[in-house]
């Protein structure tokens, strides 16, 4: 669907959109349970407000103000995180599913500026799936000694995070 | 009740095994970590690919459920109508 197009009918939206905005959901919550659910509420959120035909570009606009609601709602709800404006990509700007979402680039980047023992831990975990035990092996420590070594890594990447929004 | 340690490694426990993670009132800091690690566990190849069956499932129940809302909102203006200029 070009930018300039209208959309007529909730179908062709759904089909549209449904991968990228799961895939976006994916990368901000890191679950398929709960990605799933808040892929449906950001459609059972935008469509009812939609008149259609209409332009693509309002149809992605409501879609992006139904993500970030949907997502602000979602750390409030489960980890009391104040309500404060999410700020996603646009969706309209990720054509392609086969590509990385800006999320999950900016994690990858994230990763790389880590320092070694924490990178290691982290990619132990989420990219090779390790157990806390096996990590613990891995790094040569004990399971209760990897748990802090993640936490504290996960801090670090959080700074990161932030430094590099900045 | 469990440490802030405990808590985020029963959080990436899950994220791991692509569960619904645990829930719990996170401090500031401990937000930050959380939403890292949310974001970490979608560099898995693959892991951010939708369930096929979720895809077509999800369509059936989106159209249902927006026709019911927007059945509720035609409701709702007739009422109103009904109620303006009886």
């Amino acid at each position: 669907m070009v930018e300039g197009a209208s959309y007529t009918d909730w179908e062709t939206i759904y089909q549209d959109n449904v991968v990228k905005v799961y895939r976006l959901m994916f990368s901000r919550v890191g679950n398929r349970p709960d990605a799933e659910d808040l892929t449906s509420e950001v459609f059972v959120k935008s469509l009812p407000n939609l008149s259609l035909p209409s332009p693509v570009i309002q149809v992605n606009g409501y879609i992006n103000v139904a993500i970030r609601s949907v997502l602000a709602d979602h750390w409030r709800r489960h980890y009391g995180a104040p309500l404060v404006d999410v700020e996603v990509e646009n969706i309209g700007m990720a054509p392609d599913v086969t590509r990385a979402t800006e999320g999950t680039g900016r994690a990858g980047r994230i990763l790389a500026l880590l320092p070694d023992r924490s990178r290691a831990i982290l990619e132990l975990r989420f990219l090779r799936g390790c157990s806390i035990k096996d990590a613990a092996r891995e790094m040569g420590v004990s399971p209760g000694n990897a748990k802090i070594l993640q936490y504290r890594a996960l801090r670090l990447a959080a700074e990161v995070g932030k430094a590099m929004l900045s | 009740m469990k440490g802030h340690v405990a808590r985020i490694a029963a959080f990436v426990e899950d994220l791991i095994h692509n569960r619904r993670p645990y829930r719990f009132k996170a401090s500031p800091e401990e937000m930050d970590a959380l939403r890292v690690a949310a974001a970490l566990a979608s560099l898995r190849p693959g892991a951010d690919r939708p369930d096929r069956q979720f895809v077509q499932g999800i369509n059936a129940y989106i159209n249902v459920t927006v026709a019911r809302v927007l059945a509720r909102d035609r409701q709702y203006r007739v009422e109103v109508r009904r109620r303006m200029y009886p």
